[in-house]
């Protein structure tokens, strides 16, 4: 971003134009937020496309075929467009202004998220001291989002679907912490960027690949633990389609629907993303010396191909199971892994 | 006017706005958002004064875990409207005295506490700085906190066991 507030005025020149110097940084705020924004939107529909693709030939079938030639490429398009055109309901029993605010809070949660998220050295929007921290932070406000969403409808459903959420979000969320400590105390900075920076050097200096394998077992259950707090399959409780029709955003439709949808794929992307960056090497190669954008964007890529594997794959767990797998399997494995890799990074002479 | 008092001052009104919509809403849930405005501005009032850690702590904390906390205990109870309370009842005469007690407490501990003015701006990075202290000089009330908590933890959930032991027989 400061590269940007420093480039702004002398773009601007360009077009005679100017602004005032304490505006500067504001203005290169605002486009840093739509640059997100705009990204996220894209990933979105690019990912719902392949999820479709995908899910289709999990089940032999094709998938869209026919919207955008051959691939059916611009389906999403043609969906977005659909949800843009479709009649925005609110029901009369439900809390208007709560049920409004509900989806923009589900997405702010992950736009604000993706400020600390770094592509490749040089392509951040802010390289934040607090990096990982802060991103766990504000994904916290995407959950509240959705249980408002299930309440402020006023339809058993939805508050069903909301409570599964939010207990699914608390078992979820101590694991997921635990695993991102391993590499925190591995590279001692809070900071994506050096988190990364400290992976350099091929395959061998991933953290995965680090003996004595706790970052490994991190990995899995960071992952899971990323699942389950996705509110992605098998852990897609809150939207439980057989039980619960949609879940907490069963009255919602059209745009607001689509912001839910929107946060939701954002999410696998960040969830992905993280996962690549904190344990996969981030935008370091194989080979000591490799490192681009490219390299960051298949790990990235390949881990999203898992996730939409692994929903076409699994049945849905119960809660009960969800809660379970939560509280009393990853948190002790998390726990012992924090552990061993405390006393690892401690006789290391770190 | 520069534009962190500008920013200072939309924060302020944030916070106490949100504040005072808590106190005056009838809405359970409604209050909780209210709440959350107010705790947002706190953080954003810490991002101001460099303390980014604290920032996300204070969104980590307050708005995933005592928001989510509040709107899961209106799901489960189903009390979704306060109603006005009887005029003259001794509830309402101890709330304004317990009330009236806190104020004077906090004016007396911001009134007794000298407070570091003027143009210094922390280092970046106050994430070690703390970890130092907790560590170092305060892990005996560090410790003394996480004990607290788990004390808690564990007392709840043997309460439930026994209750629910209690309703099985």
């Amino acid at each position: 971003m400061n590269e940007l507030a420093r480039f702004l005025p002398t773009f601007l020149e360009g077009f005679n134009l100017s602004l005032p110097q304490n505006l500067v940084p504001v203005v290169a705020m605002f486009l840093c937020g739509s640059i997100v924004a705009a990204a996220m939107g894209l990933s979105a529909a690019v990912l719902v496309w392949a999820e479709r693709k995908l899910a289709g030939h999990f089940q032999c079938r094709l998938g869209p075929v026919y919207v955008g030639g051959k691939f059916g490429w611009l389906q999403s398009i043609a969906d977005g467009i659909k949800l843009f055109l479709k009649e925005d309901i609110i029901p009369t029993d439900a809390d208007r202004p709560l049920f409004r605010l509900a989806p923009y809070l589900a997405v702010i949660g992950v736009l604000a998220a993706f400020v600390a998220f770094p592509i490749s050295e040089h392509l951040l929007v802010a390289d934040l001291n607090i990096g990982i921290f802060f991103i766990l932070a504000v994904l916290t406000v995407e959950v509240f989002g959705v249980i408002l969403a299930g309440w402020a409808s006023n339809n058993k459903w939805s508050l069903l679907g909301a409570m599964r959420a939010a207990a699914q979000m608390v078992s979820s969320e101590i694991p997921m912490g635990l695993a991102i400590l391993l590499p925190v105390m591995t590279a001692e900075s809070l900071s994506l960027k050096t988190i990364v920076a400290d992976q350099s050097g091929g395959i061998l200096k991933w953290y995965v690949f680090q003996p004595p394998f706790f970052m490994a077992v991190a990995f899995l259950i960071f992952f899971v633990a990323g699942l389950a707090s996705l509110k992605r399959s098998p852990f897609d409780l809150p939207e439980a389609e057989s039980e619960l029709t949609a879940g907490f955003h069963t009255e919602y439709s059209g745009m607001r629907f689509s912001f839910f949808f929107m946060a939701e794929y954002a999410g696998m992307l960040l969830v992905s993303g993280l996962a690549a960056l904190l344990y996969l090497g981030g935008w370091h190669g194989i080979l000591p010396g490799q490192s681009g954008v490219e390299w960051f964007l298949l790990k990235t890529s390949f881990l999203l191909f898992v996730m939409i594997w692994i929903r076409w794959t699994l049945p849905r767990l119960r809660i009960d199971q969800v809660v379970y797998v939560g509280w009393k399997v990853m948190t002790p494995f998390a726990l012992v892994c924090v552990l061993g890799q405390a006393a690892a990074v401690h006789f290391r002479g770190g | 006017m520069s534009a962190e008092r500008v920013a200072f001052y939309i924060i302020s009104a944030l916070i106490l706005g949100g504040a005072v919509a808590v106190l005056f809403s009838r809405i359970v849930i409604r209050a909780v958002v209210y709440l959350l405005v107010s705790l947002f501005g706190v953080a954003a009032l810490y991002i101001l004064l460099r303390a980014d850690f604290l920032a996300a702590v204070q969104v980590l904390v307050y708005i995933g875990g005592i928001t989510v906390l509040m709107v899961f205990g209106v799901m489960l109870t189903g009390a979704g409207r306060l109603d006005a309370p009887p005029s003259g009842s001794w509830k309402a005469f101890y709330a304004g005295v317990s009330s009236l007690a806190l104020l004077a407490l906090l004016g007396i501990v911001v009134g007794r506490t000298t407070w570091p003015t003027g143009g210094i701006l922390p280092e970046e990075g106050s994430t070690s700085i703390l970890g130092e202290l907790f560590l170092r000089q305060h892990v005996m009330a560090f410790e003394v906190a996480s004990v607290l908590l788990l004390v808690v933890l564990v007392g709840v959930a043997l309460f439930i066991r026994l209750g629910r032991r209690k309703v099985a027989v």
